[in-house]
């Protein structure tokens, strides 16, 4: 049997009594703990005003949240800025969103975003987005539901429709791959503010950190399909009521018109994208969607066979317009948020692909699109 | 202490001189020596014994009866005639008054060479009761008793195999007491037997109170505050021990036995998971497990969390936790220290009170005080949830020495996540898991089936398995059988509209 080494013990827990005082206390009740930050810049004095949203705890005020406006040059003296105006120690350990006025999200966000980055004590699950009117101002509006602060409310309203697949997940690790991945620029979403509640608005295009255009709710749907998957999707098209002439069921009180509209859910999609002659820039993006239909505006009998096909190549049809129309903006915006450039990297060999090789030729790519649409379910329609 | 007598032919000797030197020398005048001189046909005889010690009524009616029935009067007829079974001659006095004290009764005729005793002891023993400490639902109830004879009775009754081996040991210089080694000679591992019997044949101690105090006399490691030997006062545990084919020490004048070798797991294990169907064994074990490691981890994690980690409270738990902390005056660590603190005190003030006034004492410390310590904003209600909680997990232990072992070992590790945090708390941990690791039981893991891995043996000590599947006894034991019985085969199952 081994002797036990008490030495050693005695060496150890020494070192551990002595490193106690190595780690910094943050004791929750004295804390300021920051949720939401909101970034603009002053155009007069080229500074950055911030608006931090915290929680400070007081036994006294049951509503905890706080919002304090601080000015500086960089992120960590916003924050220490703040804590002039603070009784609290204003951490950022619990930080959910940041949000970028629109002064300073077409000058370039990253150099806020890089400190986050060096702070192993922030989430990177916390989400990036960019308002379309001073932070200041959509922060403090009062409308935010039953979350406990606004900050929260931004984090709970941008995850739902995450969740919901209705917009691309921004989280500050998303951003921050495709920022820094040659070929793939970094999407946000665009927040509002309306009868003084916060919400989505539409999603933004960066090229790399800059703010150029964005797309419409609509529009994000075509954006998602090659970008993202979708498991749980919707979306409504408007189809010509004549195609479908033969198969109408009459109605009692014929609403008519010339227009039909369908809702389709339950969408899951995969999208591949294929480089198919790398010198001639020549792409081709195949998109397998299955979904069924939840909503038409009109009857059509959809158990004979040919009306669904009909249907399945008209959806095909309208998605493939709508794909090129959206892809076809993204190069007028040159802004690659697909990923053709990291699939045209993967096929060259040699030097990797520089994000401003990539500006150059991404305007100039050829897609084709294989769009094949399958209704699965169509609903008991009696 | 030994007793000095001179080593000279003592008897033949005068009956009053006898009494005298017994009464002087052996006992320094004891009020308790009873005895009492009977004539017949011109001889004397008297007849010396403790008042206490001895069965009265066998005495007057088996011993004297028979005296004064005997028409021949000499030592060789009294052995004849008296029906008592174990008596003796002896030629010494230290060597009477010894059998005195074991509850004999001395007779001695005029001009005999030697002293008779007839031993007849008056045993006080109560009746086997239910077991109290370890409390049954579902299953048998008796219990150990304080009297060996009893214990041993009750084992016999539940182990009817001519196996089944008691080897016996007098352990305890100034005050000996019988031992009592059990196991099952055609099952029990020989070097554990070979073990055991090393350790209590080499101990050399003035006394051993129960059976308790043997364990910590013979245990492997005192130092480690993890119980090493099982405990038990229920007969039917035992006996299942030792058809595992683990060994057990029964203590004169203890009600409760010893089993060993005992792994870390089977302290969280009781006979009713065994009595229950397996799914619901299989369930409370898993369930008193996860208590254990709530109980240990539970109260640490919240100090931690409040003072250093912040960062990792969910958001929905925060502005809650936050409110909570707002009236508390002092850091997270030193308010979880005095809440343990304060239900330590009250778990030991109920143990210590008779049972009646210890259920006011629990209704008290709980809820007066524990209302009363929020109110005055000493702590927080969630602390006060969560430590409640893990005293809750902790009694869920069916062994008493683990389950307090468990409270125990909170305290250093709430200083440890006070001081360094999530650090401290994963340094202790390792700590912890590095000494299970390391523990032996009578030179067998302690660890196990974790550690050596044994994946055959966790269907016997964290999970369980119906009793036709499992068939085979734990490997750890190293058991000369493995197998219980042989696997029976499937059988053809008919339908059930059949």
């Amino acid at each position: 049997m081994r002797k036990t080494n008490y030495l050693g013990i005695i060496f150890s827990l020494l070192i551990l009594i002595t490193s106690t005082s190595c780690i910094e206390p943050n004791i929750i009740e004295e804390l300021g703990i920051v949720t939401a930050y909101g970034f603009d810049q002053n155009e007069d004095t080229q500074e950055i005003e911030g608006t931090v949203v915290l929680y400070q705890f007081n036994p006294d005020i049951t509503d905890a949240s706080q919002i304090i406006h601080s000015d500086g040059k960089t992120f960590d003296t916003i924050r220490s800025n703040a804590n002039k105006q603070s009784g609290y120690q204003i951490v950022n350990g619990q930080l959910q969103t940041i949000l970028f006025g629109p002064s300073i999200s077409e000058e370039g966000i990253f150099p806020y975003l890089d400190t986050i980055e060096r702070n192993a004590a922030v989430s990177d699950m916390l989400y990036v987005a960019v308002a379309d009117q001073p932070t200041r101002d959509l922060m403090s509006a009062s409308n935010y539901e039953e979350a406990p602060n606004i900050g929260i409310y931004l984090h709970r309203l941008i995850e739902t429709a995450v969740k919901n697949e209705v917009i691309i997940s921004s989280t500050f690790h998303e951003f921050m791959r495709s920022y820094f991945r040659a070929g793939l620029d970094p999407v946000v979403p665009i927040l509002t503010v309306e009868d003084n509640k916060v919400e989505v608005n539409s999603i933004g295009a960066m090229q790399d950190d800059i703010l150029v255009g964005t797309y419409s709710m609509d529009e994000i749907f075509y954006a998602r399909l090659i970008r993202d998957r979708f498991k749980q999707g919707r979306t409504e098209l408007t189809m010509d009521l004549n195609d479908f002439e033969g198969y109408i069921a009459e109605y009692v009180h014929d609403p008519r018109g010339d227009e039909m509209h369908v809702v389709l859910d339950q969408l899951g999609s995969t999208a591949t994208i294929r480089v198919v002659d790398i010198d001639a820039l020549a792409f081709e993006v195949d998109i397998k969607l299955d979904g069924r239909v939840i909503e038409l505006s009109h009857r059509i009998n959809l158990d004979e066979p040919e009306p669904l096909h009909k249907m399945e190549r008209e959806v095909e049809r309208q998605i493939e317009e709508n794909l090129t129309k959206v892809v076809e903006k993204s190069q007028e915006l040159n802004s690659d948020i697909f990923g053709f450039g990291t699939k045209y990297n993967n096929r060259t060999r040699g030097q990797p692909l520089t994000s401003e090789e990539w500006r150059d030729l991404f305007p100039n790519i050829e897609v084709d699109y294989n769009v094949s649409v399958e209704i699965k379910r169509f609903g008991i329609v009696q | 202490m030994k007793r000095r007598f001179k080593k000279s032919s003592y008897f033949p000797c005068k009956l009053e001189q006898l009494e005298q030197d017994l009464k002087d020398q052996y006992f320094h005048a004891s009020p308790d020596l009873a005895s009492k001189i009977i004539h017949h046909d011109g001889k004397r005889c008297i007849i010396v014994f403790i008042d206490y010690l001895v069965d009265k009524n066998y005495l007057y009616n088996q011993v004297i009866g028979e005296i004064q029935h005997t028409p021949k009067w000499d030592h060789k007829t009294f052995k004849d005639t008296i029906p008592v079974s174990d008596s003796k001659q002896h030629t010494e006095l230290n060597a009477i008054g010894d059998e005195l004290l074991e509850g004999a009764a001395c007779v001695y005729v005029e001009g005999e060479q030697n002293c008779l005793t007839f031993l007849i002891p008056r045993v006080e023993k109560r009746q086997p009761d239910r077991a109290e400490t370890e409390s049954l639902i579902f299953g048998p109830k008796v219990s150990f008793t304080e009297s060996l004879d009893t214990n041993l009775n009750l084992i016999h009754k539940r182990m009817d195999t001519s196996s089944l081996k008691v080897e016996k040991f007098v352990i305890g210089n100034t005050v000996p007491t019988e031992v009592r080694m059990v196991y099952l000679e055609d099952l029990a591992n020989e070097d554990n037997v070979q073990e055991l019997r090393g350790r209590l044949s080499v101990l050399n101690v003035d006394d051993v109170l129960d059976s308790s105090t043997l364990t910590q006399l013979i245990e492997d490691n005192s130092y480690s505050i993890f119980p090493q030997f099982l405990t038990t006062e229920l007969p039917d545990r035992f006996c299942y021990s030792l058809k595992e084919g683990r060994l057990g020490i029964l203590v004169d004048k203890s009600g409760s036995g010893i089993v060993t070798p005992s792994s870390f797991f089977s302290f969280f294990q009781t006979t009713e998971d065994n009595y229950t169907r397996w799914n619901m064994g299989a369930f409370t074990r898993l369930l008193r497990i996860i208590a254990m490691v709530i109980s240990i981890t539970l109260t640490p994690t919240y100090v931690a969390a409040l003072t250093y980690h912040y960062e990792i409270i969910p958001d929905a738990l925060l502005v809650s936790l936050g409110h909570s902390r707002t009236r508390v005056p002092f850091p997270p660590l030193l308010e979880a220290l005095i809440l343990e603190f304060l239900i330590e005190l009250i778990r030991e003030a109920g143990a210590r009170l008779p049972t009646k006034v210890g259920q006011t004492m629990g209704i008290v410390g709980g809820i007066v005080i524990g209302q009363a310590v929020v109110q005055a904003g000493f702590t927080s209600n969630i602390l006060i949830i969560i430590v409640a909680l893990s005293a809750l997990a902790s009694f869920t232990t069916p062994s008493y020495l683990m389950g307090s072992a468990i409270r125990i070992i909170r305290f250093p590790l709430m200083i440890f996540a006070g001081l360094w945090g999530f650090v401290g708390l994963v340094f202790s941990f390792a700590f912890i898991a590095i000494h299970l690791v390391k523990q032996r039981s009578l030179n067998r893991p302690y660890f196990v089936p974790v550690y050596p891995f044994q994946p055959r043996d966790i269907d016997n000590s964290i999970f369980r398995l119906p009793f036709l599947h499992s068939n085979k006894r734990a490997y750890s034991n190293k058991p000369k059988r493995i197998q219980r019985f042989p696997k029976p085969k499937k059988q053809k199952k008919s339908d059930i509209d059949e």
